[in-house]
């Protein structure tokens, strides 16, 4: 039986201290920080080109509505006013066509196209 | 060679395998801190991930008034710590319940068994302290991080931090001497 002294037991204990678990990281652990953060980079760059897209579609159709204000108070016309009683179909329609779209593109990413065979093998 | 000064400009302008290699550099040091935390590794894996992600978004405000090995450290620190509040429970329940079933037997030519077993009873001590403890001993022994380094790591005085490592390596002597005295 071996009988410890205090110098080997604090020995023992900074050796255990000093050694690294034997658990660790996957081998492709950077891979995958990695390609989770292309992920994010990819989906804030979506937003953000979207999001300028409405920015720019909201800016000109102010503009064109405040240009047919102008319009109107100078030739006397009354373009704004019909464009106002119909406002909701102007509201409704534009948001319409971009669900449609967004629909579209989550439909293809759900079922991607099938390949048939045309021919068989015997 | 991994060069901060470097590697850093490259990743703030989007170069993901600058980011890679920093990865590479920093997942060791990162995932002690983490797995000392909390003890298992599938978490200790998540959070590494996660802790990353918050270097690679907050390097911008890295302004190299520390190592980056420091500033790295503290923000695993402080994930880890928050793992924890959030899942209100510490890790050593997460050990085996047998552990007090190590078999030591201290014939010369198995030392290294002995050692290892050893190694595996202090790291089951240390999982049951307190996590300042934990953090304090990992730091200086196995990342031989400096008194200074560790105060910015975890934000507690030098004093207490010294005050920490003396007294958990001091629990730990007692303890492993009674378990060498009795299994031995």
């Amino acid at each position: 039986m071996k009988k410890y002294s205090e110098e080997d037991i604090e020995k023992l204990v900074f050796n255990a201290l000093s050694t690294p678990p034997e658990e660790g990281l996957r081998m492709d652990f950077s891979a995958k920080v990695r390609n989770k953060l292309q992920h994010q980079l990819q989906r804030k760059n979506r937003i953000r080109f979207y999001g300028g897209w409405a920015f720019i579609f909201i800016s000109a159709m102010t503009v064109l509505f405040l240009g047919l204000l102008f319009l109107d108070k100078a030739y006397q016309t009354h373009i704004t006013k019909s464009i106002t009683e119909h406002k909701w179909i102007f509201i409704l329609t534009f948001p319409l066509l971009f669900l449609i779209q967004y629909l579209d593109h989550i439909m293809i990413k759900k079922a991607p196209f099938k390949e048939t065979s045309t021919s068989e093998n015997k | 060679m991994f060069d901060e000064r470097v590697a850093i400009p490259k990743i703030l302008n989007g170069d993901l395998r600058a980011f890679d290699l920093l990865v590479k550099q920093y997942e060791r040091l990162v995932f002690h801190i983490c797995f000392k935390l909390v003890s298992s590794n599938d978490d200790a894996q998540d959070i590494c991930q996660e802790v990353f992600i918050k270097v690679f978004k907050s390097l911008k405000d890295f302004s190299y008034q520390s190592k980056l090995s420091t500033w790295i450290a503290r923000i695993a620190y402080s994930t880890a710590l928050n793992h924890i509040k959030k899942n209100k429970r510490d890790s050593f329940d997460q050990y085996p319940e047998d552990i007090e079933n190590y078999h030591f037997t201290l014939t010369d030519p198995e030392n290294e068994l002995i050692k290892k077993d050893v190694n595996k009873y202090v790291n089951y001590l240390m999982a049951q302290l307190p996590h300042q403890y934990r953090m304090v001993l990992t730091l200086f022994h196995l990342e031989e991080f400096s008194y200074q380094e560790i105060e910015q790591v975890t934000a507690l005085p030098e004093g207490t931090i010294k005050s920490y490592l003396f007294r958990g390596r001091k629990l730990l002597k007692e303890r492993l001497e009674d378990y060498l005295k009795n299994d031995v």
